[in-house]
């Protein structure tokens, strides 16, 4: 996701708390991309989206002091992300639920075996229309959900740093996305 | 081996079952085509939603975060402007008046000299009355202070030196805690 390790990352914090404004220019330039991708997916609308991931380098400036180097910068900004689009989510009334606490019936439908009538999902589609349709579905599926896919698929955040951004165990997380993958194919079976 | 379960395609899709059960995965795709056909249409989705379309983001997007976390130096304040802009048409027209009623620069300038040394002696004037009011002052906030220092003087001699320590460390750790909690609320962003 990012071009900058993480050392540099770590150096440019320090610089910014020294006053250099542009190293913290260049954080942006670094982070502006991977956040409206997450961004935009979670509010639907781009200049809200814009908005947002504004927002959420003008808090990431005013609390970099709390920015504890032991951790990636990237998982910190993404929090930070991730609170704001919650906290929209709770004032839009868009439903969500704790990732931890079980998903209903669906949830234990990973454990299940391939159905001997399952249908190609793939094949029905061109490619080159998969990915609109998978773009499409993923609007479809709970939104705490869409987001784990999205960090995990369009930002490549691994297991690990997801775990720790949302403060859940590794291989819950590992369960809600693969929820999510399992959700998205079963859409697209349904779609005409 | 049977077959597949949902999960163990994403988590061998991922890379993520360990080596023996890998081995043990392959063995039994190459010989199910129900399973491979599973595995390979997940595969697809997969790659798909990884290679999503990044969202376009403004030119100037880093432009505008940096204006509102850095905003541009302050300018003087337009009254500011104004009026000083006002006082020195002022002095131009005065003198361009002088000049032209028949006063010669020198003089003018005498003139102006004798002006500014006679606000020089009023400004003089109000320092030493002021140093003298604020002596004064001085002296009544010492004469009201002297009964807290004598009630001051006479605990101290009551209370033992050990209890004064205790007293004086636990005001200290009250003062600083109440600090601590102060600067949390009011702490912007987000901490891991």
């Amino acid at each position: 996701m990012s071009s900058m390790n993480e050392e540099k990352e770590k150096e440019l914090v320090r610089r910014t708390l020294r006053g250099e404004k542009n190293a913290f220019e260049m954080l942006v330039r670094n982070y502006q991309q991977p956040l409206l991708n997450y961004i935009g997916r979670m509010v639907g609308e781009r200049e809200m989206a814009l908005d947002f991931t504004q927002d959420v380098f003008v808090r990431a400036y005013a609390s970099l002091r709390s920015f504890e180097p032991k951790y990636k910068f990237s998982t910190w900004l993404f929090k930070i992300a991730s609170n704001l689009v919650i906290d929209y989510w709770r004032k839009k009334k868009i439903p969500t639920f704790s990732l931890s606490e079980p998903l209903g019936e669906d949830c234990e439908g990973l454990t299940l075996e391939i159905r001997d009538d399952e249908p190609s999902v793939v094949w029905k589609f061109e490619l080159a229309e998969l990915g609109k349709k998978v773009e499409w579905a993923l609007e479809q599926i709970p939104a705490p959900l869409r987001e784990l896919f999205v960090w995990r698929h369009t930002n490549g955040l691994s297991y690990e740093e997801m775990a720790e951004i949302k403060n859940l165990p590794v291989g819950t997380v590992k369960n809600r996305v693969y929820q999510a993958k399992e959700m998205i194919r079963e859409l697209l079976e349904a779609k005409p | 081996m049977s077959c597949l379960k949902i999960v163990e395609i994403y988590a061998y899709l991922d890379g993520e079952s360990p080596a023996d059960q890998r081995e043990k995965i392959e063995r039994h795709l190459s010989a199910c085509p129900k399973c491979r056909e599973a595995v390979e249409e997940r595969k697809l989705l997969t790659e798909a939603a990884s290679s999503l379309p990044s969202l376009d983001i403004p030119t100037d997007f880093t432009g505008r975060v940096m204006a509102k976390i850095a905003p541009a130096k302050r300018h003087l304040p337009v009254w500011l402007i104004a009026f000083a802009a006002g006082l020195s048409s002022l002095a131009l027209l005065l003198i361009i008046v002088a000049i032209s009623g028949g006063k010669y620069l020198l003089s003018l300038l005498t003139t102006l000299n004798h002006s500014m040394w006679e606000y020089a002696k009023n400004v003089a004037v109000f320092i030493a009355k002021l140093v003298t009011i604020l002596s004064l002052a001085g002296k009544v906030l010492s004469l009201l202070t002297q009964p807290f220092y004598k009630g001051l003087t006479l605990l101290t001699t009551l209370i033992s030196p050990g209890v004064q320590i205790f007293i004086i460390t636990l005001t200290l750790v009250l003062f600083i805690t109440f600090f601590y909690v102060l600067r949390k609320k009011f702490m912007m962003g987000e901490k891991i």
